[in-house]
């Protein structure tokens, strides 16, 4: 192994610590490298006599007194064997957590909740695609390491499922960025939720929430009942699909591919469909809603109706068509 | 060995190794090979603990175009080796008690 190569290791294992002495270790590593080449030592002597990258980190994270971030459960397979035995990390936060952030590439992120005290966080070590797990103060951040496709393996897996642990009582907010992938939200309660793939799948539970974010450019979304202040929910050229939206105070924004949304009860709903078809069902009566509707070259069922009631919606349809039907709820 | 004893152990060994001057990492590990063998990987936690403590001080000197980090042993450092071999004398008049004397 390069030493290059092992380094990197050894910094992904010490993902759990500060950048700032996690620079240090690998300083540290580097003047201990440097010192067995001058001493005479090839790259590969030096190396091996380091030991295995996931040992080293190890070692320094239990003289850091890290709890288990960084580490794993399961017992570690040796280092490079190729057994195609993936090992799992898991971090766990070391002081109470407000928000989670996780600005990822690919992969499928699910959160759960669970009986425990503690936000644990675990995934795959051995896989090319890797993540860097941090908590800053309140805040959990998770990203995405750059790829180094000169240590391509087939015998690795490409991309890491993540899968987050809430305690149950924890209220937190969610900030979710993927290019492609999945993310699940298990029902439950969160604080603001912004949840935003390219391309992808997401699903979630009954939630919730403050404020509801959501947007799937090009993907499938599917949301359980959703009791929030305001829900922002965009699905350029996706597909959205949500089954009850509660909120009597609460604002809801939906920007369609194409959009099923049926049981929405809100005090202003307004849909836009660039280029889909969105059908939309609220509460209550026709009658109950002040109508706005923008049509360019599409068409809308709805008709303009005149102000002086406590709920609006507005619709404007350019492309696509746009259908509004009322329950009385 | 037990975790605390060899905590103990291992502090006192790198301190030693400061004793007759500054060092760096390559040099103590190599320094202390006839007494007892430690990796970098045990050596790092130490030093640093050492260092919080103020046993050792730590600078960055330029050798060979490169920057190594060199300890030195503070006064409390000095101190606390000597501390280390009143202790280690006391354990080892109680080793020989429960030990020593069965053989």
């Amino acid at each position: 192994m390069k030493y290059i190569e092992w380094r990197d290791e050894l910094e992904y294992y010490l993902g759990a610590l500060e950048k700032t002495e996690r620079d240090r270790i690998l300083a540290y590593y580097s003047e201990m490298y440097a010192d067995r080449r001058d001493g005479g030592l090839t790259e590969e002597e030096a190396v091996e006599q380091f030991g295995a990258p996931y040992d080293a980190a190890r070692k320094i994270l239990d003289g850091e007194g890290v709890p288990c971030g960084g580490g794993d459960k399961e017992t570690h397979g040796a280092q490079g064997s190729g057994d195609g035995g993936i090992t799992e990390v898991t971090f766990c936060s070391d002081a109470p957590v407000d928000a989670i952030d996780i600005d990822g590439t690919l992969g499928n992120i699910y959160v759960k909740f669970y009986d425990g005290d503690r936000v644990e966080v675990k995934y795959p070590a051995d896989t090319m695609l890797r993540y860097s797990v941090v908590q800053q103060g309140g805040s959990i951040k998770i990203t995405h390491k750059k790829v180094k496709f000169k240590n391509f393996s087939f015998k690795k897996k490409l991309i890491p499922d993540m899968t987050i642990y809430l305690p149950r009582e924890l209220v937190c907010d969610l900030m979710i960025q993927l290019s492609a992938g999945g993310i699940w939200l298990e029902g439950g309660n969160y604080g603001n939720i912004t949840a935003a793939i390219d391309a992808g799948t997401m699903t979630t539970g009954d939630i919730t929430c403050s404020d509801m974010r959501i947007s799937n450019d090009a993907g499938k979304t599917e949301l359980g009942s959703i009791l929030c202040h305001r829900l922002c929910a965009d699905a350029d050229a996706g597909k959205l699909t949500a089954r009850g939206i509660c909120g009597s105070t609460a604002d809801i924004t939906i920007n369609a591919g194409m959009a099923d949304v049926k049981r929405v009860d809100c005090k202003r709903a307004k849909i836009t469909v660039s280029a889909g078809k969105a059908a939309i069902e609220l509460c209550g009566a026709k009658e109950d809603y002040d109508a706005n509707v923008i049509t360019t070259l599409s068409s809308c069922n709805l008709q303009n109706r005149a102000a002086g009631s406590e709920r609006s919606i507005a619709v404007e349809a350019r492309l696509g068509t746009c259908s509004v039907t009322f329950t009385d709820e | 060995m037990d975790i605390q004893i060899k905590k103990g152990v291992l502090d006192a060994c790198v301190l030693y190794a400061l004793s007759g001057g500054e060092s760096y990492g390559y040099k103590i590990i190599n320094d202390l090979k006839g007494i007892i063998e430690i990796s970098e990987s045990t050596l790092y936690p130490i030093l640093k603990r050492l260092e919080a403590g103020g046993a050792l001080e730590t600078y960055s000197r330029q050798f060979n175009g490169r920057l190594r980090r060199y300890y030195s042993l503070t006064e409390t450092g000095r101190r606390k080796l000597a501390e280390y071999r009143d202790d280690f004398e006391g354990v080892i008049a109680i080793y020989k008690k429960i030990f020593g004397e069965k053989r």
